[in-house]
């Protein structure tokens, strides 16, 4: 696998001109993604109504990668529901992980493009955790979530 | 002498996805000549036996090797009769070993310790558990914005609770070259002990730490084209007999009883265990290597291969070098415009060159230069012209592919 295959328009295209990289006026969920080995930062900041995201951004410092999979992942999680966004997430990394064996999910044709486009970064060990980053963060925060509302019922 | 010594490295006969190997991350850790590589071979396959225990042949032989290297490293290094050396595991063991012993006896609560921002996570770290557990204050030598440490302020930091001074030999991520001298002779003034963190200097630089005058030197064999697994520590004796041992176990010991247990004197009281034999044994060759090609010699070429580079690097507009320090070893560290340092990390890799990306354990100096990471390019004694051409190349291949 060669590097213009890992930097593909979509991925080179998301990090140099990364969409919905700001600070949410109104949010009421952050989430932080911080790989200690390389300093890749990424802050999501989302807004749930009615268990559905109806804003999402992000800011941070990282490789073209991180800052390419924090963008996709603002557009392709807008409007979904908390259970879409841990199914997609799942989807996401075991896209990378494990390409043949994708997570069943319905997406429509745009997301899968857009999330297949990482399918190669599976091919460069070192780098699958600059992709992952913001899709467990955005994971984790949402888990609990659900493990704080299983905590009151 | 320099010319062909690639050929003495075997790693460089293989391919690296498919190209020639362009190593630049000395830095982190030398690769081995063959030398060294046989030594390790050769002891295990005729002459290994635990060294310090056993009384029958193999074990004496082996003893002897492994303190042929410690007094070989002693010489290597220009200890005079009050230095010792301890074999630890790495430089980061030898580190936390200073710190964690003279901790123990010597540093109370708001006591100060001095360090740089230039310093590796290595000589940071086992100074902030002194911080966490003593309630020790660290003090942190600023540097300029060229990357040089600004010594003139150094008497400013230190005050009648200073206790210790732990500098690096060189910087890891910028090259730039400590003033040792200078800071050792202001430390000295002021009564207090000096550790150097020689892990960049050791194979790289003029290391006289007799001249020097520090109290501790810290480095490691897998930087000096030697195996893995085996540290140094040069201590002065008095430290030596002053700290308590570091870590318990076999070998350390001289009575032990249900009641009590009295310690080894002298360098035994700190090497717990068996030890790394056959990298220590293996390590005489790597010195015996560095002597041959000549320490001089070697300064000299991986200085001389860093102004090249820098010069053909600065002729590339979307180029920063991330400091520009006065006195510069074989290190420098750079960005590409709007590329981040593990991109570029990745595809200059497809070439086959070898650099590192990201912080490089030095967060502090990246924050201080207001930086989130770069990328490192490290000389050791195998590089040549050809290596510089083939990182401007790669370079270059890293802008085209993020301009699509």
């Amino acid at each position: 696998m060669n590097t213009s295959e890992l930097y593909k328009s979509i991925i080179l295209d998301h990090g140099t001109n990364p969409r919905n990289r700001s600070r949410l006026q109104t949010f009421n969920h952050e989430a932080i993604g911080f790989n200690p080995l390389c300093g890749d930062k990424v802050h999501i900041f989302f807004n749930l109504v009615d268990n559905l995201i109806d804003q999402i951004s992000f800011v941070g410092e990282g490789c073209a990668i991180c800052i390419a999979s924090s963008s996709v992942m603002t557009e392709v999680l807008k409007n979904k529901s908390n259970k879409e966004v841990i199914d997609i997430s799942k989807y996401f990394i075991n896209v990378i992980i494990n390409k043949n064996q994708p997570f069943p999910i319905i997406l429509n044709q745009d997301d899968k493009t857009k999330l297949n486009s990482f399918m190669s970064v599976g091919e460069f060990p070192m780098r699958i955790k600059c992709a992952t980053l913001p899709w467990i963060a955005i994971e984790s925060e949402l888990e609990k979530k659900v493990k704080k509302l299983l905590q009151i019922n | 002498m320099i010319k062909n010594i690639k050929d003495e490295f075997p790693i460089f006969k293989n391919k690296i996805n498919g190209k020639d190997l362009v190593y630049l991350d000395s830095a982190n850790s030398s690769q081995k000549p063959q030398s060294v590589i046989d030594a390790v071979s050769f002891f295990y396959s005729n002459e290994f036996a635990n060294v310090g225990r056993g009384i029958y042949t193999l074990a004496v032989n082996a003893s002897e090797k492994y303190e042929k290297t410690r007094s070989n490293l002693k010489k290597f290094i220009g200890a005079s009769s009050d230095f010792e050396i301890i074999f630890t595991k790495n430089a980061t063991e030898s580190l936390n070993l200073v710190a964690s012993c003279f901790g123990e006896k010597f540093i109370e609560k708001n006591d100060e310790i001095i360090l740089t921002e230039t310093e590796h996570h290595a000589n940071y770290v086992p100074w902030d558990f002194l911080r966490k557990r003593k309630g020790a204050i660290i003090k942190f030598l600023p540097i300029d914005e060229d990357g040089n440490l600004k010594v003139e302020e150094l008497e400013k930091l230190i005050s009648n609770k200073t206790k210790i001074i732990s500098i690096t030999h060189m910087s890891n991520v910028t090259g730039a070259i400590t003033p040792l001298e200078k800071i050792i002779e202001i430390a000295k003034k002021n009564n207090i002990p000096v550790c150097v963190d020689g892990t960049q200097g050791a194979a790289h630089l003029d290391t006289d730490i007799k001249k020097m005058d520090c109290d501790f030197y810290a480095f490691s064999g897998h930087k000096m084209y030697g195996p893995t697994g085996v540290g140094l520590l040069a201590i002065k004796y008095k430290w030596l007999e002053a700290f308590d041992p570091f870590m318990g176990g076999g070998g350390m010991i001289d009575n032990v009883t249900k009641k009590d247990i009295a310690y080894a004197r002298g360098v035994w009281k700190m090497e717990a265990g068996t030890m790394p034999t056959a990298e220590v044994v293996a390590l005489n060759e790597s010195i015996n290597f560095i002597n041959k090609v000549g320490k001089k010699n070697i300064i000299e070429h991986e200085k001389k291969l860093t102004q090249i580079a820098l010069e053909k690097l600065r002729s590339n507009n979307s180029v920063r070098i991330i400091a520009k320090p006065k006195n510069q070893g074989g290190v420098f560290s750079f960005n590409i415009n709007n590329i981040h340092s593990h991109d570029v990390s990745t595809i200059l890799d497809q070439e086959g060159i070898a650099v590192r990306g990201g912080h490089h354990c030095c967060q502090v100096l990246h924050e201080v230069l207001k930086i989130n990471s770069s990328v490192r390019v490290s000389f050791g004694v195998y590089n040549n012209e050809s290596d510089i051409d083939a990182l401007c190349d790669g370079i270059k291949k890293c802008q085209k592919i993020f301009k699509k």
